[in-house]
């Protein structure tokens, strides 16, 4: 039996949208194990949900998980320009904050600003990117998993085991504009029948020099400086399978980036000399087992260690430079326990605990709290799940106490925060779904937020999220025209409560963190996937997604920012994905579109930042040759219509840009 | 005359009007036309903006028929698209020109005072912070602990006075320059006054002030008001007055004058930005030393947040308003006794800081 998604496969017929994956995977695994991963059907999900698989990913210009989340909809991508720019990511209107990210099973955390930059993650290794409103809803899950209002599910290659090939190797190599290139090699090697590991190494390199038409004049050109980045990433899995119903998987991961801060584009003044450097590590251990037919449990351990530096060298102090030096620490232990209590039936329980630390080592060490945090999550679910109806409900009991080495602390917090979803089929022959959910849950205040020097507050409150949705979802394999027919379409109602935000205090060099935000989010995602029958040697398939955001910013009736809609948040967004697949030839058109936004709550001229498209376009040939090796060749082209935009007023985009890629894997069954 | 104000005028606000729309400005402010016989001149408003936001602006107000301009810059610059540029600090006209202090775009904007056209950009790399026009020169502190000296004529800088760290407001009396020594920048701020011997271009003394000083006001037996931040916590925020006569410290003035602002108009002392002294906006009598009364403000005129107050020969007293320091703030004209003549939006200008006065 062939791989379902070996590293550079091209099928013969795309299996593009996530139905046909669902198909595919089905008539092609043997037994479902009860290890492997779900492969997930949006339309019957009980929540709101997004995913892109490895082939899709492939085919959409996108060099990170951030960029390749732009093709979502409801989802605002902060995007500070070029391969080394910050790049968060919001969900519905709630802010960066309440995004969860959830990396090979495992929350990804930061504790100290509560934000994860997704640029650090490229799509060399991501197998499936998932975005599910509340939380994903298998019933066996960490307590953690519950605890944000949504959940971006990242799952690298590893996580997809391929019990039928001995050995595979593959190594890649990408290169364009802006002095960009960026190797890759990958390992894995089945040891024997019960043990496998794999590794996977990356190399990314990019001087970021990109030109932009000059905000003085606005016909000159003017290029980004300070805009490099160096990084590498390490990445080691393996796996034991004792049985069918025993693993234990284990998974180090190591990040480094080095990089300039180019900053806003200052008027007459490009002078650019920040940078900052990165260290991500973390190691994680994770056991399933079915201990009888009826009952599971599931064991997650992590460390992680992460360090960020930032250094001003031109800063006018007596040192003549201004560094900051943070390391955070995590404990995680998590342990689950699932009992199917009826066929339809079941029941489980979490405990979640991790252990938060953050030091200073810089000059403003001495004056810092360090704070350290102990989490203790339970999580208690139930699930009815049978063919044509599903409900999925949990109830998560959240404790956080902290200790700080000096000053005040924050006040420890008890919560007990629900959600429910709901997905039911009305009508047997109809492939219509209708589907709805509620989710109350907040977010702590970061450590940023309590403790920042002169700025934290540790009186804050945590942030609340209030979430409401409905939604309908058609699927379909009609005979004529279309070889499938996926839509789902959701509506839905946000309310953020006791938003921190930062606020001036006497002028513009004091600032405090206070809880005085509230916004209220209407909106409705949209998305449309087709796959077109077969017509001669072509295969076509088409992705359409909308998202609209009435997103207002509800605070204070006596603002001019009252009712305003929050900054950085288009009304109107989209995209458009077409492939067409020719014999070895791939061919795809990608588009992301946005309405206009404003940087602030004042909506005047200034504050404007216009509406944008990006059309990209990617051509891939790939074949196999001899008995073991597959090549791949790729071109793609970004923002073919050069055109001048931002995401964040005076943070130009790149426009016109290419790079090319050439790959090679080697697959070995015995 | 009244038939040429209206005439004169009713172009400009269609033409405002016109603008805002193309602008997608969301509040088109008229103000009431006040007709002011005594003047032919106006106020040049400038706003600081937000940080990085390049949205700096200088703003122009006819005096006599009140007519205003909020992108005055752009307006007398449209080849400059972009405006001005990021966080004007500080402005002063003088010899003809109007000198703003571009402390994000790190230059001097030289503007012909009576046209409005920018001259040049003086580049100061350090980022400069206030001005003053001397004896046919004019001094800016730069952020590196200096002070530029700058030639009127070539315009360009001719000396750097090495000063205190990050040094901000400067006054020049007799032979001398006084610069406040912020070292804001550090964890430790100074707590210094430099004093220049302008003969020589050097520094001759250090005066110990509060801590963190940031502004400077003189009166007319050359005393000068010092206001020090302090350090946001533990030390407050202090006034120290200075003797230029005998650069000796004379008093420090107690709790109730925790203010960082002050500006000097015929021996009263205006104190403002209140870190916890008694009333908004304070006024003194230097030469008495005493409060004439706590608020300036007589009318019951709500300032949210002052933040620069200039006043013109005729002492009308123009307090800015930076509001929540995001939207557009405005400007408040009161005459002497604190009532309120009228009140003008900065919009689009965000924060403004600064306004001088044209005759």
């Amino acid at each position: 039996m062939k791989r379902i998604c070996t590293y550079f496969f091209i099928t013969g017929c795309i299996i593009h949208t996530p139905y046909q994956i669902v198909a595919q995977v089905s008539d092609t695994l043997k037994a479902v194990k009860v290890f492997s991963k779900k492969p997930l059907d949006i339309t019957t999900s009980s929540v709101a949900v997004q995913q892109l698989n490895k082939i899709a990913l492939s085919k959409l210009n996108s060099l990170s998980v951030a960029d390749a989340v732009k093709y979502f909809s409801g989802v605002v991508v902060k995007d500070y320009g070029g391969i080394g720019g910050l790049k968060t990511v919001s969900v519905r209107s709630l802010g960066a904050n309440h995004t969860g990210i959830m990396y090979d099973g495992i929350m990804i955390a930061d504790a100290q600003g509560g934000q994860i930059d997704l640029g650090r993650f490229s799509l060399d290794n991501i197998e499936s990117i998932q975005l599910f409103s509340n939380q994903p809803t298998d019933i066996l899950l960490p307590a953690r998993t519950y605890a944000s209002a949504s959940v971006l599910a990242l799952s690298s290659s590893a996580s997809n085991i391929n019990e039928h090939s001995k050995t595979e190797f593959g190594i890649k190599l990408k290169f364009g504009s802006f002095g960009f290139i960026n190797p890759s090699v990958y390992y894995k090697r089945k040891i024997n029948k019960n043990l496998w590991h794999a590794f996977n190494a990356e190399y990314q390199s990019a001087k970021g020099d990109f030109s932009f038409i000059d905000y003085e004049t606005s016909h000159s050109k003017s290029k980004r400086t300070n805009s490099d980045i160096k990084s590498y990433r390490l990445e080691y899995d393996a796996a034991y399978t004792v049985n069918d119903s025993n693993q234990v998987k284990i998974k180090a991961y190591y990040y480094n980036s080095k990089r300039g801060l180019p900053g806003t584009v200052i008027l007459y003044n490009h002078f650019s000399d920040e940078r900052s450097n990165n260290e991500n590590f973390f190691a994680q251990l994770s056991w399933k087992r079915n201990i009888s037919l009826k009952s599971r449990i599931l064991i997650n351990a992590k460390y992680s260690a992460d360090f960020k530096y930032y250094l001003d060298p031109s800063y006018q102090n007596y040192a003549g430079k201004l560094e900051n030096e943070f390391h955070q620490k995590e404990f995680y232990f998590s342990a689950a326990y699932s009992y199917n209590i009826f066929p339809s039936l079941s029941a489980s329980i979490a405990v979640d605990y991790f252990k938060s630390e953050l030091k200073r080592t810089d000059s403003f060490a001495i004056n810092f709290a360090n704070p350290d945090r102990d989490n203790l999550l339970y999580n208690l679910a139930l699930q009815w799940k049978q063919p044509h109806f599903e409900i999925n409900g949990n109830l998560l009991y959240t404790y956080i106490t902290e200790k700080v080495e000096q000053g005040p602390k924050a006040d420890s917090l008890h919560k007990l925060t629900p959600a429910i979803s709901a997905s039911v089929q009305p009508f047997n022959h109809f492939p219509w779904r209708i589907r709805a959910s509620y989710k109350n849950i907040f977010r702590a205040p970061t450590f940023d937020d309590l403790y920042y020097t002169n700025i934290g507050n540790t009186k804050l409150r945590p942030e609340y999220a209030k979430q409401y949705n409905v939604g309908i979802t058609f699927s379909q394999q009609p005979a004529h025209v279309f070889k499938s027919i996926v839509f789902t379409t959701d509506i839905y109602y946000n309310k953020v409560t006791d938003k921190i935000l930062a606020v001036p205090r006497q002028n513009l060099f004091q600032w405090t963190m206070l809880n005085i935000g509230t916004v209220d989010a209407r909106g409705l995602d949209a998305g449309l996937h087709l796959v077109f029958r077969q017509c001669g040697q072509f295969d076509i398939a088409a992705n359409f997604s909308y998202g609209y955001q009435k997103a207002l910013d509800v605070s204070d009736p006596k603002t001019s920012q009252y009712k305003t809609q929050l900054p950085y948040t288009p009304e109107h967004s989209g995209s458009i994905n077409l492939n067409v697949n020719y014999k070895k030839l791939a061919f795809s058109y990608n588009v992301i579109l946005s309405s206009y936004r404003y940087r602030l709550g004042d909506q005047t001229g200034d504050n404007l930042v216009k509406g944008w498209s990006t059309h990209d376009i990617s051509i891939s040939y790939a074949f196999a040759s001899k008995k073991y090796w597959d090549y791949k060749f790729l071109a793609e082209v970004n923002n073919v219509y050069n055109h001048q935009y931002e995401i964040i007023k005076y943070y130009p985009m790149p426009r016109f840009n290419y790079r090319l890629g050439i790959a090679a894997s080697f697959k070995k069954n015995k | 005359m009244k038939k040429n104000v209206i005439k004169w005028i009713l172009p400009i606000v269609v033409l405002f009007n016109a603008c805002n729309k193309n602008n997608d400005t969301a509040a088109v402010v008229i103000t009431p036309v006040v007709v002011d016989t005594v003047s032919k001149g106006g106020a040049y408003i400038l706003s600081e903006g937000g940080f990085g936001a390049n949205n700096s602006k200088l703003a122009y107000r006819v005096d006599s028929s009140g007519a205003f301009t909020g992108d005055y810059f752009l307006d007398k610059n449209p080849a400059l698209t972009g405006g001005l540029g990021d966080l004007a600090n500080d402005m002063i006209i003088y010899g003809g020109k109007i000198y703003i202090l571009m402390n994000g775009s790190n230059n001097i904007t030289v503007l012909n005072l009576a046209t409005g056209v920018q001259i040049t950009t003086i580049p100061v790399p350090a980022g400069p912070r206030y001005a003053a026009g001397y004896n046919g020169k004019v001094y800016a502190t730069a952020y590196d602990g200096t002070v530029k000296v700058i030639d009127t004529t070539s315009l360009t800088i001719s000396n750097s006075i090495v000063v205190g760290p990050n040094p901000e407001a400067l006054v020049p009396i007799g032979n001398y320059l006084y610069v406040a020594n912020s070292g804001g920048l550090n964890p430790t701020p100074d707590s210094t006054l430099s004093v220049v011997d302008l003969s020589t271009g050097l520094e001759i003394q250090k005066i110990t002030v509060g801590v963190n000083p940031q502004k400077i006001a003189a009166n007319s037996l050359g005393d000068l008001y010092v206001t020090s931040y302090g350090n946001f916590s533990s030390i407050p925020a202090t006034i120290t007055v200075v003797s230029s006569a005998t650069k000796t410290v004379k008093a420090t003035l107690g709790s109730d004058y925790s203010y960082n602002q002050v500006r000097i108009y015929n021996d009263t002392a205006y104190f403002y930005n209140n870190f916890g002294g008694t009333g908004t906006c304070k006024m003194y009598n230097t030469l008495a030393d005493t409060t004439i009364r706590n608020e300036f403000i007589t009318d019951g005129t709500v300032i949210t947040s002052p933040y620069g107050i200039n006043i013109d020969d005729r002492g009308n007293v123009y307090i800015t308003d930076a509001g929540d320091f995001v939207s557009s703030g405005s400007v408040t004209c009161f005459n002497k006794n604190g009532v309120k003549k009228f009140s003008i939006s900065t919009a689009p200008g965000v924060n403004p800081n600064k306004v001088v006065f044209s005759k």
